[in-house]
């Protein structure tokens, strides 16, 4: 009975599902007035959507506390970017699925520090997923960009915005925030979800 | 059928202290309809629980005692086999619907026991029978009127032709009509020789189907009664059990408002379409300080939308708003009036009790002061510090009220706002709606509950197609 | 039927029941459920998504996105299917307009970017309007492991009720004085998180209980086999369809090829 026990059950698989709907809802509105400026996008943008989500990240995983949970967390969103067709961050996702719920195996969900430390992972994923591609498939893009009618000011400005440097700063910047992000998640849980009795 | 012996239950964890049932013996017999009621607290939707095997399963907690189901010990059932035996309708079908489409909605159960396609058309057929849908069918969840959604939600547990039913305050989000017809449907099921257990305050409509009422107080049985006894019940006695009546009130239409009385607040020809529907054909409507106005009218007749326009929450298409004379824009009269709007989850913010009457105020001591003044006078000062979503019902209510005279505004109206409250608590509310109302405030309600309109209400607009269709008052 | 008249209040009903299921051969219209199969859409979202990232000419582009709205109508969703043309006619003529500012200028090639976003993202959304049933059968015929069926389920029951839950909690906002508009909203930006946050987190994890408790009632969590009302499998119609659709995904790709 214990070992049922350690791994999500229905409940938990719901609960999942709708806190990730949630933060898949958020990012897209979050982005959506970032997305015509890619600069302002990649640190702003993600900032905000880094301490928005911290505290969905961390009630989840509290509230869910087996094992499975950030794999489903990594895994759906991962079919939701194959889904809106997606593919490259769909596979960063779920390999942050699988190697976030290593850092979670053992009793990494009672654990705050590993909580804490699978978010900033999931902050890293979200800008290699997305930005990455850029770099390995930078003819490609850069094809795709000419044949729609970007001037060729404009496709060197976003070229030389997508330089493993400045992902690195891009990587750097999330995983600041998305620490920042997980600290009011906790600081959240104490104040409201633990009294209110969502626990 | 049912057998409970010393059931005792506990949640873990303090927030539900007082939601836990103590030394609970209980016997149903196959075919038999149990009320179960009470006051809020008093263990109602704990033993609902435990009878359908969610706690301690799913909610957890210790229980001790023993459940005997058709004979079996359920301590040795998983959830999904008691399940099969006793089906729950909840109380609020937007969060049951598993499913976006109807009819998936109504042969869920069947397909995840993996019935054959034929038993599940048969138990289809036979459930058309007394509660018929088929006009609901392959629809989608999300356009249903809330009667609508509840058939659906009753459709889907009875597919799988439960033993025993058990309704959680199925009659709280219908109209007098629809109450009708949940009545009826009810006696059908009980014919067919379901097994019915319904967890209720407004008893009225349930007086003639009920075999036993149980009246639970602190987690015990405290009084039972044969349908003969509870029918008996002198209005004094239940008003002490904190129950409410079993007589409903009549009106008598009333001539139109004097002239010559400045009214609060009036809308005048108020036109609102929405989508395909014109919501608010030519409203006309005058309130007036001082007095409580009841809105009624069936569900989707337009009573929210009336209030929202009032309120500034929803713009109208043509027509005007005023408050006391002046035409008031949309963002004007959110400034000048309160809506308490019927599910409480979207309305409180806070961290606190204290800090929820202080949003969006500026902090002076002044300030502070008064709202301390308000939770005393609405019986919330106990719960200054607690979190608002850990109150009950009745209690976040209060809350939102206070918030309301807090911030002075003259105009307030309330969507529903007796609608889960126990018969001592909603003449709790009536009389503080009262003593607003003497002291000058206007107060409008939308409302099905008849005795909380005999409580306090001045004036009854009943609304039909998109305007006043008629103008009561209590004799 | 007699049963009906027995219903108080059931008039307005009637009506509509002329048309509507009564008997036992439209419910088994109703089992041989009629719309393309969930396995056929999952295809045409895979098949989309190579061109959409390797199409390089506006012409093949364009004939793309006529293809997603005859999808989109084949499926009968006619409203997704304007919406989907009019946002496309709309970026792809704002990017036809020479404009001599940069910073707009960048902001309208970005949009080229969207319109590529929007082939796939329009092509998924049969997909999430499939009814749940019907869902949940086709994946289960794949072999999709239960507990993911269980989660797309209801991600895709839940995501159009998100942008209702956010409207109600704002509306209510209001009378307390915050954010009455939007800027308000910008302007105390701490406070309209966790005005908003905290009762759209609390909310969703009293859903989460309720409708898993709900669905555990009903036998939702059993482990093996389940069956299914409606009889889900590939139809002659689907078949005709995939093989349309990879054919138009290659075709697509070699146009463009040659174009070049």
């Amino acid at each position: 009975m214990n070992k049922e026990k350690k791994w999500i059950g229905f409940k938990e698989i719901v609960l999942i599902a709708l806190l990730t709907v949630l933060g898949i809802v958020i990012q897209l509105v979050i982005s959506m007035p970032f997305a015509a400026v890619p600069h302002l996008m990649m640190f702003i943008a993600v900032a905000i959507i880094m301490v928005v989500c911290g505290p969905i990240y961390v009630l989840m995983l509290n509230k869910s506390r087996r094992l499975g949970t950030v794999f489903l967390f990594g895994g759906l969103q991962a079919l939701y970017y194959v889904i809106i067709g997606q593919a490259f961050i769909a596979v960063t996702y779920l390999l942050f699925g699988i190697i976030g719920e290593c850092i979670m195996l053992g009793d990494g969900y009672a654990n705050p520090k590993r909580i804490g430390l699978s978010y900033i992972l999931y902050s890293a994923c979200y800008i290699l997923g997305s930005y990455l591609p850029y770099i390995f498939l930078a003819d490609q893009y850069i094809e795709n960009m000419s044949a729609m009618g970007m001037s060729e000011q404009s496709i060197n400005a976003m070229m030389n915005l997508y330089t493993p440097f400045t992902i690195l700063l891009a990587v750097i910047s999330s995983c600041i925030f998305a620490s920042i992000g997980a600290y009011v998640g906790y600081r959240m849980m104490k104040k409201h979800f633990n009294p209110a009795g969502v626990m | 059928m049912i057998k409970l012996s010393g059931i005792t239950f506990r949640y873990a964890g303090a927030a539900h202290e007082s939601e836990s049932l103590k030394d609970i013996n209980l016997t149903v017999n196959a075919g038999e309809c149990i009320l179960l009621t009470g006051k809020s607290g008093c263990g109602k939707t704990t033993l609902t629980r435990v009878l359908n095997g969610l706690c301690p399963k799913f909610y957890e907690g210790e229980l001790s005692g023993e459940y005997l189901l058709a004979g079996n010990d359920t301590n040795e059932l998983p959830v999904n086999e008691i399940g099969r035996t006793v089906g729950s309708v909840f109380q609020d079908p937007r969060s049951q619907f598993f499913c976006t489409n109807t009819t998936d909605e109504i042969v869920f159960s069947m397909e995840s026991h993996a019935y054959s396609q034929a038993d599940m058309t048969r138990r289809l057929e036979s459930l058309w029978e007394i509660l018929p849908i088929q006009h609901l069918l392959e629809r989608r969840i999300f356009n249903l009127s809330s009667g609508e959604k509840q058939k659906i939600a009753i459709a889907s547990v009875c597919a799988a032709e439960p033993k025993v039913l058990i309704l959680d305050e199925p009659s709280a989000n219908l109209d007098a009509d629809a109450t009708e017809q949940l009545a009826a449907l009810l006696e059908r099921l009980k014919r067919r020789g379901h097994t019915i257990i319904i967890s209720e305050h407004r008893i009225h409509y349930l007086m003639n189907i009920v075999d036993r009422m149980l009246v639970l107080d602190n987690g015990r049985i405290y009084r039972e009664y044969t349908k003969e006894e509870a029918v008996g019940l002198a209005e004094n006695e239940l008003l002490q059990l904190g129950l409410r009546k079993l007589i409903q009130p009549r009106f008598i239409p009333l001539a139109p408002a004097k002239p010559g009385i400045m009214p609060a607040a009036i809308s005048e020809k108020i036109y609102l379409q929405k989508g395909n529907s014109q919501i608010l054909q030519g409203l006309d409507m005058r309130v007036f300080a001082g007095e409580i106005t009841a809105i009624t009218g069936s569900n989707g007749a337009g009573k929210t939308t009336i209030c929202k326009v009032l309120t500034g929450v929803e713009k109208e298409n043509s027509g005007t708003v005023c408050y006391g004379g002046t035409i008031l824009k949309p963002k004007e009269r959110i400034r000048n009036s309160y809506l308490v709007q019927q599910d409480t989850d979207y309305q409180l913010y806070a961290a606190t009790v204290m800090q929820e009457l202080l949003i969006g105020l500026k902090e002076t001591p002044d300030i502070r002061k008064q709202a301390c003044m308000y939770l005393e006078k609405l019986n919330l000062t106990e719960f200054r510090d607690r979190h608002p979503a850990s109150l009950s019902g009745g209690q976040k209510q209060r809350v939102l009220i206070a918030a309301a005279l807090l911030r002075n505004r003259q105009l307030i109206v309330l969507d529903e706002p007796t609608s889960g409250l126990d018969g001592m608590h909603m003449r709790l509310t009536a009389e503080l709606l009262s003593s607003m109302a003497a002291d000058g405030k206007t107060i409008i309600l939308i409302t099905h509950d008849m005795e909380l309109i005999d409580s306090c209400v001045t004036r009854i607009y009943h609304v039909g197609e998109g305007k006043i269709a008629n103008e009561y008052r209590i004799h | 039927m007699e049963s009906y008249n027995e219903l108080p209040g059931i008039h307005s009903h009637i009506s509509k029941i002329a048309a509507q299921p009564t008997s036992a051969d439209d419910l088994h219209k109703i089992i041989s459920y009629a719309g393309i199969d969930c396995r056929v859409r999952l295809f045409a979202i895979l098949a989309a998504t190579l061109p959409s990232f390797l199409l390089k000419s506006e012409i093949t582009l364009l004939i793309m996105a006529v293809f997603v709205v005859v999808w989109l109508c084949v499926l009968r969703q006619i409203r997704t299917a304007i919406i989907f043309t009019v946002i496309y006619a709309a970026f792809y003529l704002l990017q036809r307009i020479n404009v001599t500012d940069m910073a707009i200028g960048s902001i309208l090639m970005v949009l080229s970017i969207f319109r590529r976003f929007m082939l796939t993202a329009f092509i998924a959304m049969p997909l999430g309007k499939a009814p749940t049933g019907v869902l949940i059968s086709s994946l289960s015929k794949m072999h999709v492991p239960r507990q993911v069926t269980i989660a797309l389920a209801v991600m895709f029951r839940f995501m159009p009720t998100v942008a209702e839950e956010y409207n109600a909690i704002r509306s209510s906002q209001k009378f307390r004085g915050i954010g009455i508009s939007g800027w308000g909203l910008l302007r105390h930006p701490v406070r309209s998180y966790e005005t908003i946050l905290v009762p759209l987190l609390i909310r969703t994890t009293k859903i989460a209980d309720e409708l898993s408790a709900s669905a555990i009632l009903r036998g939702a969590s059993v482990e093996g086999e389940v069956s299914s009302f409606r009889t889900v499998r590939l139809t002659h119609a689907d078949c005709i369809c995939l093989i349309i659709i990879a054919i138009l995904s290659a075709g697509l790709l070699a146009l463009d090829l040659l174009w070049r």
